[in-house]
């Protein structure tokens, strides 16, 4: 198997605090890895890593990153080519960073600038093909009837819908997703995530996901990182992480993570927690509502 | 006492005390309107402030003031003529100096450009704005020869100044976000400013440029003066040679087409926004 991402002995300091320290993480073609921490465990600036947007700590053997067998980064140092090496990643943002005032169709077609022509892509000169590439991309997400409109007026899970169709005409093989239902509410976070497992079945992409919510982590991910204040805490099957595992991850605050209630639980058998009520609960997380859950497990 | 009620049980809507007077900035306030004071006593006698002499000669101000009225509009057709000259020297400096300021802007915008790069081009652009248009219109009179033309350059060299400025604090402002993710699909730097940055900050810059054509119209008016193009030449024959009659028709077809034009213009920027 090639890896598809390949981090070696990658650190980062910010200020006296290591936001990363030492971390080797390899992924695979067509896996789907869930990154969980707890604030502030540097499950973002990992992504951020990985896609070229920051570097880093400087010095010898101070790291480097591989994504398709190519450098992005190596020493602290972001490569040169790390602009063409980006066509290769999509990245989804907690944010969604889609350009407001330009339309949903402009938006996806952005997804397109890594690979066409630079005149052309300046000059927004796309070909039918690709106007219908994306339109086809916004069907697969659901999102193909607001194409004219502008992306501000969508809501929150309709704009991150659109950055995933975005990634999807980048027809990138490896999709990063930095906390991309932080900011929805709990039924547009089930549809953006189910958005996103979906596409890793279907066009077998490989896809990081870093998740507040760890509930979501168990039943999408069948792999699991974790984090802890910079280091690599665990690293396997999602299915053999224990609740006390967990609750030592999160700290003190175990209660805001939505930690799911069974105990031995299997990626397969969380999905019985999607249940009306309880797809409802997950934005509060407190152990009494997540109670019916358990009970139905 | 009260304080240790309030720790105890506190029952809101009982507050008897106001908030203690901060010292230190009603200070601060004497101190700021003193040195104000100051700076307005020390500079009357430099500005020759002579307000008596208002009311002392307040009647050759009166028949001064008479001078004006009637207005004669006979020669109106000419005043149209020059003043629409005096609008397209506007329109063309305004739409050059747009041009000009677009990259200026991009340049001496902190979050797009190092260091070395728009630390000089912003003491360019400094260099631009600090000397007044009517300078410019000085120079280049010598340099293009009388007329319009040389109206323009003096327009477009000065409001690239101000316009790159404003241009580039619209862009210090932008969300970085949307940047971000025009990088993260494999785009050039110039393609981030085109698909991240320009659509932020276009309809400030269009707000921008427009209040910029309002301000230009007006300075275009007294280019003339200087023999750059436009009304001022006219405007400046006729109150050197005391034709108090036909500065006034002048100057109410300048106020009147001013005037249209800034609430043209300020109905197109409010449609931006």
């Amino acid at each position: 198997m090639t890896p598809y991402i390949h981090v070696t002995n990658l650190s980062k300091t910010f200020k006296n605090t290591k936001a990363l320290d030492e971390i080797d993480f390899t992924a695979y073609s067509g896996e789907m890895v869930a990154l969980i921490g707890a604030s502030g465990s540097g499950k973002s600036t990992l992504i951020r890593h990985i896609a070229g947007l920051m570097p880093g700590d400087k010095g010898h053997d101070c790291g480097t990153v591989e994504v398709f067998g190519k450098t992005m980064q190596a020493n602290g140092r972001i490569t040169r080519r790390v602009r063409h090496h980006r066509q290769h990643i999509s990245v989804i943002f907690q944010q969604f960073n889609l350009v407001s005032r330009m339309s949903v169709l402009t938006n996806v077609l952005l997804g397109k600038l890594g690979r066409v022509p630079t005149w052309r892509g300046s000059l927004g000169l796309f070909t039918k093909a690709e106007k219908l590439e994306a339109m086809n991309a916004l069907d697969r997400v659901g999102m193909a009837k607001y194409a004219t409109q502008r992306a501000s007026t969508l809501s929150g899970g309709q704009q991150q819908r659109v950055a995933i169709a975005r990634a999807l005409v980048q027809k990138s093989d490896v999709i990063l997703a930095d906390e991309p239902i932080a900011s929805l509410d709990p039924e547009s976070s089930r549809k953006v995530m189910e958005t996103l497992a979906r596409i890793h079945k279907e066009d077998g992409k490989t896809v990081v996901v870093s998740l507040h919510q760890v509930d979501f982590a168990l039943k999408y991910c069948p792999r699991t990182l974790a984090l802890k204040d910079g280091k690599k805490h665990y690293d396997g099957a999602s299915k053999d992480l224990s609740i006390e595992f967990l609750q030592n991850l999160y700290g003190s605050s175990s209660l805001d993570m939505h930690i799911p209630v069974p105990l031995d639980v299997t990626a397969e058998e969380t999905i019985v927690v999607e249940s009306p009520d309880a797809v409802v609960n997950p934005g509060s997380g407190y152990s009494q509502e997540a109670e019916p859950a358990m009970g139905r497990a | 006492m009260t304080t240790q009620t309030a720790t105890e049980a506190h029952a809101p809507g009982n507050i008897t005390e106001l908030p203690p007077r901060d010292l230190k900035r009603s200070f601060g306030n004497i101190v700021m309107w003193g040195i104000f004071a100051l700076l307005l006593a020390y500079s009357w006698e430099g500005a020759d402030m002579r307000p008596w002499d208002l009311i002392e000669d307040g009647a050759n101000m009166g028949s001064f003031a008479a001078g004006f009225f009637p207005p004669d509009f006979t020669e109106w057709r000419m005043y149209m003529d020059e003043m629409i000259i005096t609008i397209q020297i506007a329109v063309w400096g305004t739409a050059l100096s747009v041009v000009t300021a677009i990259p200026f802007g991009i340049l001496s915008s902190e979050n797009l450009a190092p260091a070395w790069v728009y630390q000089p081009v912003r003491r360019l652009m400094d260099a631009a704005r600090a000397i007044n248009e009517m300078v410019f219109a000085m120079l280049f009179v010598v340099a293009v020869g009388l007329g319009p033309f040389a109206g323009v350059l003096a327009l477009w060299i000065h409001t690239t100044g101000i316009l790159a400025k404003l241009f580039s604090e619209a862009v210090e402002a932008i969300d970085p976000h949307p940047v971000e993710g025009v990088r993260a699909t494999g785009a050039t730097q110039l393609q981030e400013v085109i698909y991240g940055v320009i659509p932020q900050v276009l309809p400030l810059w269009i707000s921008y440029s427009l209040y910029r054509f309002e301000s230009n119209v007006r300075s275009a008016t007294v280019l003339g003066i200087v023999g750059a193009g436009g009304v001022g030449m006219l405007l400046w024959e006729y109150i050197r040679g005391f034709y108090y009659a036909e500065t006034a028709a002048l100057m109410i077809i300048i106020i009147v087409c001013v005037s249209i034009l800034d609430m043209i213009s300020q109905r197109l920027r409010k449609m931006v926004i």
